[in-house]
Parts: structure tokens; C-alpha cells; sequence
């Protein structure tokens, strides 16, 4: 089952002149098994929306539906049951460590749910597992010790052991150096084979491109695009309006058909790019 | 201006041993020079960076700004005048309740008196564009916003050279663009001589030099051309290759010779078109 | 929830009271309060009560805005009126068991009331006309004239608290939320696993504090900050003529204070 956004509307201190309008009418949905884009500039709704998939924020009007239970202004939802569906990974999650142990720090989310202690350790093994840090290395070391990348791992292990169907990260490679990012990025790929539905907020257009196949694209409180990634990524002009970036060899097939090419445009990565340039010159050579 | 001979650092880890920082790094930086050091976390990059205004002190090795030892006490003030700093975190480098009085905290530190300490932050508040925001407190500022001030901050104490530890690793594009851009304009409009330590290549190549650190030394220096166009090397290393870059190296594979030194889309465009 | 807390809130304005030299409106805040613990009758209560409206009169600042500063203080304000008014012996007006209310402690609690209330009143109305930072630097200065020894230091704390507040405020919210999205409850639940619920949070919040002083501290130091000693300020503070005849007022204030004892 999906999780579907009805007419969703967010207003921060409504009726105070502080009032801001955060969400205007946003319809989505996500289905189980997507791997979905979402990308934005700060200030465009993209955090407001994010807390709205597992019931941080409740809608000021219309109606959130995570699986069966649906989330409104009025409405009294088990928002425990929600947040057991949808784990929220938020931006430099490590901030959020406070245990002793590594381990205790993962089965914080378990215990909440309330599972037996056996339960909580075969999940705390699992998710430790899922992001690749060793349960016997690293169980009862204090996360506090951990470099920056582990930290952020055990933090996204803390979300993973409360087995969710759906997992929604905001920035998950936020000031990570390049070996930490691609680590990080590469864990949640496997997470996504592994049948796990995944919302990725970046700012990276290339890693939304290498990743996602369907592009969510917030601008204003609103969603100006919700399509194939590869589709989205061709308004090449009209997201430059709104000050966002398209990846650079997208940005290169677009100059050279300007330039009399015949290549596709739709070009997301440097070995696509690469096909087409070679295709393009076995064809003909063309003199611009 | 800066000269670096043998330096070498270490601390104190978390798990009680020592590790050493850095391991006999090397560097001679000109006036004026933008240089960008990249390198993993834990490369040495930062340590490296807060000696250059002794908040560290070499363990072994020598580092003079100037010609000044950084060992010398005498020098301190001098030398952190000289040499401003930029940190990572946008909200933990302002200290005033407004935006103006927090460029006046530096040189309000060096004795200057209150009229020209007046007329530096303006001109500093001028020179990073943040004039009209000068009576706004700190937190209402978005992060790119907070940098310019902070560089502002710097810039109000007349330095030599501007040191910038990853300025821009919690900002998101526009943030990102906003500093680069104000940090490029004050080396070539005011000739500061910028060091600037950062994860994003696309940042680098805008430098007049790249300096590659990897474990505690340096493992590449030179023009980012030079340095961009060893794919192979950047990638043993698992750092980013520009794309334009690895997109020439993998049609290399495939038998189409361009030019080794491409680092823009332009300059793609115009190699592909001839 | 956690944004109505307004600490040092200052409101923008052109009043006289605003244009005040810092350092006038806290030594003149000394001096009130001498007065006001000074008086003593009906009489004096009534001067007082004048003077003090007058003030907020002055400085344009609504009284609403004031009356709001009361919230939090309105338990301590009327435990302080019962206690006087049930706890002082002499003339009974009423009586109903032990309880007992009498002439004296009725005038007691009403005056012990007041002052509470004019105490508050003038001293919210000086972070409502003063900015934070001449606020801070009327404090450093009036106390190194008294010869405080870490005056600087004192001042110095105050600016870092104020600037730091708002964002302290963000953060524990974000840090509520991430825990909530890992199932923490910090609502429901008796006082002990309410106050157990709140580790979570805490641990996180003293952590990211601890590296936020650090960070401060290293950046300060790096824009050679080395303690207040040499140390010169861009915003020099300036007394005149109408601060010479602030201070004529406040201390006739306290003069006629004094007389009010006699009447």
C-alpha cells in the first residue's frame, strides 16, 4: 500500500502575523519499491513535506495516508503505528546520539515500539548489518568515539532497526567528504534492491540523477514537477528559472544538439553521455 | 608569505593513543595565490589550516607567515591579525546579537578606535554584500548569508591572507555559490591571498592551485588542470574528477583522443565540435 | 511551543526612555527599587504608583505588552498576596475557622503585591526600550565603575547567552523531532518517565553545546580575542543633557520616597 498526500496543506502559526504558507495543495503518492528524488532550494517545502510522510507535522488542511492510517488536522491517528511504517532520517542525524553504547543507542527505536529484548537485539544485528558497521566490533563502543561517517551510520542504523517499510532521508551525505558519501550512497542503493522504499532529499543533482528513478521538484510551498527523472531533468530551461541545476553532461548533450548534434538529451550519467557522443560520431560527423 | 617546512602534528584520539596529523608537509604559498587543499577527513587538511594562524604549534617543523615564526609568542597577535580564519559551521563562528557588531568583534580586539573601527565595517560589510542586512541578528540569516559575515568579520581586520576550513560543506547550492563567488572576488579584486580547504572539486577549480593531502602529507600540488586531469589517480584516491574530465578519460578508452586538459563544459563543446 | 519564550525582547521605538544611556537606566533602576522598598503607606504607594505609570507612559510601550510579562509570575504575585493576608496578626475583617483575614495583613499583602508588580513592570520596561548589546555594555560599564573585577567577563557571557538562545531553541526542537521519529514519547506518562523520556533529548542538546562553545571559543580566539583589557568598541555610549536630568528625577523620586515615611 502506497502512501498518498490528499490536497495536503501546511501553514506555520496560523492566524498569527507570523503565519507562513510551508505546503499549497500537494498530491502525491508513493508507492512501495519506488527509489523517489525530492529536490528543492531551502525555504521551498521540502522539510515541511518530509515531516508530513510520517506524522510530525499534522496537515492544516487536506489528508495524509500512510498504508491504512490517515493523518488529518481533526483526526486522532496512532501516529506510533505511523512512524513504525515511515523512518525519518534527519539532516546530520549523529546529532541525535546520546547513549552509552552503540547498541543501545540502535535499539532506542525498538524499545520504544515496546519488542522483547531478543526482538531488539536480532533487529539491532540486522540494522548494524544493513549499513555495514561489524556488531562485534562496534556494539559496545560508545558512538561518541566513532568517526564522523560511522556516527552517521549508527544514526541510520537507529532508524533502520525500527524495520520500515519506508525510509525518507533528508541529505543523508550532508558534509561527509567524497569516500563518506559515496559509502553512504551506496548503502542505501542496496537498502532499495533489497525491496526498501526510499524518499532521498539532496541537493546533488548528480546523485539524484545516478540514483532515483521518479523526481519530485519543490519550488514555493508547491511541486512544479513529479515525473522520470529523466523527463524532469530535460526543462533544463525552466528549472534554471528557478534556480536549480541540472547535471553537468545533461548540460553538455543540450549545448551540442544547440550546436547541430544529433544526440539525445535525456542523458544522465558520464557513460550515457559517452554512448551518445560515440553513436553521434559513427553516424556522421557533423561541422558546426 | 607562507612557508611551510616539515610540519608535523599529532593527537590525542579518542581510543587514548597518538596519531599523527601530519606528517612532514612541505608547502610555500605566494601573495595573492588561491590555493584549494582537498583531501579526505582526516587527511591533515584542517590541521594543517589552523596552523597557519597558530591556533596550532608545530610539533616539529617550522611554519612562517611573513617571515614570522609562529612559534614565537611575540607574533601571536600579529600573525592571527594577518592571518583571518573562516570555519566550517556558519553558526558557531558569529558571537554579537547583530550583524554589524559581530564585524567589529575583530578589530574592536586589535584597539582600533571607534570611528575607524565604524568605517572598516562598513567597508567590510560592503565588500562580502551584506550592507543592508547590517542591523539583522545572526539567526535570522540563512546559512550562505552567515558566511559572507563571517568572512566580512575577517575582512574587517585587514588580513594578509583569508584561510576558509570548508566555508561551505553546510550550505546547500546557493549558499555554496554565494561564498565562492564573494571569496573569489576578494583575491581578485583586493589581492587576498585565499586558502581554501573544501570536499567540492567543482569549488577547486577555480583556484589558481590545488593541493591534494592524503594521510598526513601531500600527495599532489599544482594547477587544477594538472591535478583534475590525472582521473586514475584522483580516483585511487577516491576523490571527485570533475565530470567533464572522466567523461574525456572513458572516451580516451573507447579510442577518441582530446585534448588531456579539458575541464569545462566550453571547453568540451569546443574539443568535440573541431 | 518553545518560540514564545522572549528573553531580553526589545521593542524598536523613539521614546525618551529609549533614547536613555544604558548606564542611566540601570543606575536609575537601583535607585527605583530603593524607593519603591522604601515607601511604606498609602500615601507613598500612590506617589509611586504615578511616577511608575508615568514612566511607562514615556516610553510608549503598550500596556498589554507589559501586562504579558506578568504570565509567568502571576502564582508568585498572588501567593505572595495570601501569605500577607491570612498570615498577618491584628484587626480581623473576617473569619471562617483558622483562616482569618485582618486589616494589616490586607494592607500588607496589597503593598507586598505592588511591589512585585512595579519591580517587574520597570524592570521589563528596560529590555523592552534597551537593545540587547547596549544593554550588555551599560551592565559592563556601570559595573567596572563599581569596580566588579569580571565585568567584561559578565558582559561578554550576557552577549553569547542572547545570541545563542534562538539557536539553542531550533536545535532542541529539531533534536525532539528526529527522536520522535524514532518512537520517543515526551508527552504522556507519569512525572518519572517524563522526565526519563527527556534524556534523549538532553544528552544530545549539552553534547552539541559542548562542541558549539569549542567551535566559539577557537573562532574567537582566532579573531584575537584576548579578554576585555585592550580591548575598544565601535558603539561609544554617551550621556547627555537629558540623562543629567534623568538622574534629577530619579533622585528626586527617592527623595520624596524617603519624605513619603513621614507623612
Amino acid at each position: 500500500m502506497p502512501i498518498i498526500l490528499e490536497n495536503v496543506d501546511y501553514i506555520y502559526q496560523p492566524g498569527s502575523p507570523y503565519e507562513v504558507k510551508a505546503l499549497q495543495n500537494i498530491n502525491l503518492v508513493i508507492n512501495e519499491g519506488e527509489f523517489v528524488g525530492l529536490i528543492g532550494h531551502t525555504g521551498s517545502g521540502k522539510s515541511t513535506l518530509v515531516q508530513h510522510l510520517n506524522g510530525l507535522l499534522k496537515p492544516t488542511k487536506g489528508r495524509v495516508i500512510v498504508d491504512d492510517q490517515e493523518i488529518a488536522a481533526t483526526k486522532k491517528t496512532n501516529l506510533k503505528e505511523v512512524r513504525k511504517k515511515v523512518g525519518l532520517v534527519f539532516q546530520y542525524p549523529e546529532h541525535q546520539l546520546f547513549e552509552e553504547t552503540v547498541f543501545e543507542d540502535i535499539a532506542f527505536g525498538p524499545k520504544n515500539l515496546g519488542l522483547s529484548a531478543t526482538e531488539i537485539k536480532k533487529r539491532v544485528k540486522k540494522a548494524m548489518q544493513m549499513v555495514h558497521l561489524d556488531y562485534d566490533k562496534y556494539h559496545s563502543l560508545s558512538p561518541f568515539t566513532l568517526s564522523g561517517g560511522e556516527k552517521r551510520r549508527v544514526a541510520i542504523a537507529g532508524v533502520l532497526a525500527m524495520e520500515p517499510k519506508y525510509l525518507v532521508l533528508d541529505e543523508p551525505t550532508a558534509g561527509l567528504d567524497p569516500r563518506g558519501r559515496d559509502e553512504i550512497l551506496a548503502q542505501i542503493e542496496e537498502l532499495h534492491n533489497q525491496g526498501m522504499t526510499v524518499v532521498l532529499v539532496s541537493h546533488s543533482m548528480d546523485d539524484v540523477a545516478r540514483l532515483t528513478k521518479r523526481l519530485i521538484v519543490m519550488h514555493h510551498s508547491a511541486v512544479v514537477y513529479d515525473d522520470e527523472t529523466r523527463k524532469v531533468f530535460s526543462h533544463y530551461e525552466s528549472l534554471q528559472e528557478i534556480g536549480l541545476d541540472i547535471p553537468t553532461v545533461t548540460k553538455l548533450m543540450f549545448r551540442l544538439k544547440e550546436k547541430g548534434w544529433s544526440v539525445r538529451q535525456d542523458v544522465l550519467t558520464v557513460e550515457e553521455a559517452k554512448e551518445e557522443i560515440l553513436l553521434a560520431l559513427k553516424e556522421e560527423k557533423p561541422h558546426a | 608569505m607562507i612557508e611551510v617546512k616539515n610540519l608535523e602534528h599529532q593527537f590525542l584520539n579518542p581510543q587514548g593513543g597518538y596519531q599523527q596529523a601530519l606528517k612532514g608537509v612541505s608547502l610555500h604559498i605566494g601573495q595573492g595565490e588561491f590555493v584549494a587543499i582537498i583531501g579526505h577527513n582526516g587527511s591533515g587538511k584542517s590541521t594543517l589550516a589552523k596552523h597557519l594562524n597558530a591556533l596550532l604549534l608545530p610539533d616539529q617543523g617550522t611554519v612562517t607567515i611573513d617571515g614570522l615564526d609562529i612559534k614565537d609568542k611575540e607574533n601571536l597577535w600579529k600573525i592571527r591579525q594577518q592571518v583571518g580564519m573562516v570555519f566550517q559551521n556558519p553558526d558557531n563562528q558569529l558571537i554579537a546579537t547583530t550583524v554589524e557588531e559581530d564585524v567589529a568583534f575583530g578589530p574592536e580586539n586589535l584597539g582600533i578606535e571607534p570611528l575607524k573601527i565604524r568605517q572598516r565595517v562598513d567597508e567590510a560589510l560592503a565588500s562580502v554584500g551584506m550592507s543592508e542586512y547590517k542591523n539583522r541578528a545572526p539567526h535570522l540569516l540563512s546559512g550562505g548569508q552567515k558566511q559572507r559575515v563571517a568572512i566580512a568579520g575577517v575582512v574587517a581586520m585587514r588580513p594578509k591572507v583569508l584561510v576558509l576550513d570548508e566555508p561551505t560543506a553546510m550550505l546547500d547550492p546557493l549558499g555554496r555559490k554565494e561564498v565562492m563567488d564573494t571569496v573569489v572576488k576578494l583575491n581578485r579584486e583586493e589581492g587576498l591571498t585565499i586558502v581554501y580547504i573544501t570536499h567540492f572539486m567543482e569549488e577547486a577549480v577555480l583556484a589558481d592551485r590545488v593541493v591534494v593531502m592524503e594521510n598526513g602529507l601531500i600527495e599532489m600540488d599544482g594547477s587544477p588542470r594538472e591535478i583534475f586531469s590525472q582521473v586514475q589517480k584522483l580516483k585511487e584516491l577516491r576523490l571527485d574528477v570533475p565530470p567533464m574530465m572522466e567523461l574525456r578519460d572513458i572516451l580516451a578508452q573507447d579510442g577518441l583522443n582530446l585534448p588531456r586538459d579539458i575541464l569545462t563544459l566550453e571547453e568540451m563543446v569546443v574539443a568535440l565540435c573541431r | 511551543m518553545l518560540k514564545d519564550i522572549t528573553i531580553g525582547q526589545y521593542i524598536p521605538g523613539n521614546s525618551p526612555v529609549h533614547k536613555l544611556d544604558p548606564r542611566t537606566k540601570i543606575i536609575a533602576i537601583v535607585l527605583y527599587m530603593v524607593g519603591l522598598f522604601l515607601v511604606n503607606n498609602f500615601a507613598g504607594y500612590l506617589f509611586v504608583t504615578i511616577f511608575t505609570v508615568g514612566i511607562i507612559f514615556l516610553s510608549q510601550i503598550s500596556l498589554v505588552t507589559i501586562l504579558k510579562g506578568f504570565k509567568p509570575l502571576l502564582l508568585i504575585i498572588f501567593l505572595t498576596l495570601a501569605l500577607h493576608v491570612f498570615m498577618t496578626e491584628g484587626r480581623i475583617i473576617w473569619q471562617w475557622g483558622f483562616l482569618k483575614i485582618t486589616w494589616e495583613g490586607l494592607r500588607q499583602g496589597i503593598f507586598m503585591a505592588l511591589r512585585l508588580i512595579y519591580l517587574v513592570s520597570i524592570t521589563s520596561l528596560l529590555t523592552l526600550t534597551t537593545t540587547p548589546i547596549a544593554l550588555t555594555d551599560g551592565l559592563e560599564k556601570v559595573l567596572k565603575a563599581f569596580f566588579v573585577p569580571i565585568a567584561h567577563e559578565l558582559a561578554m557571557m550576557m552577549t553569547i547567552a542572547l545570541r545563542f538562545i534562538p539557536t539553542l531553541i531550533e536545535e532542541t526542537e529539531k533534536i525532539m523531532k528526529a527522536q520522535m521519529a524514532r518512537g520517543a514519547d515526551f508527552e504522556s506518562g507519569g512525572l518519572l518517565s517524563r522526565a526519563k523520556s527527556l534524556i534523549p533529548l538532553l544528552v544530545p542538546l549539552f553534547l552539541s553545546s559542548f562542541r558549539r562553545a569549542d567551535d566559539l571559543a577557537m573562532a574567537m580566539e582566532a579573531r584575537c580575542y584576548r579578554g576585555g583589557d585592550e580591548r575598544t568598541r565601535m558603539k561609544q555610549l554617551v550621556m547627555t543633557s537629558r540623562d543629567y536630568f534623568a538622574f534629577v528625577i530619579i533622585i528626586l523620586f527617592l527623595a520624596v520616597s524617603i519624605y513619603s515615611r513621614f507623612w
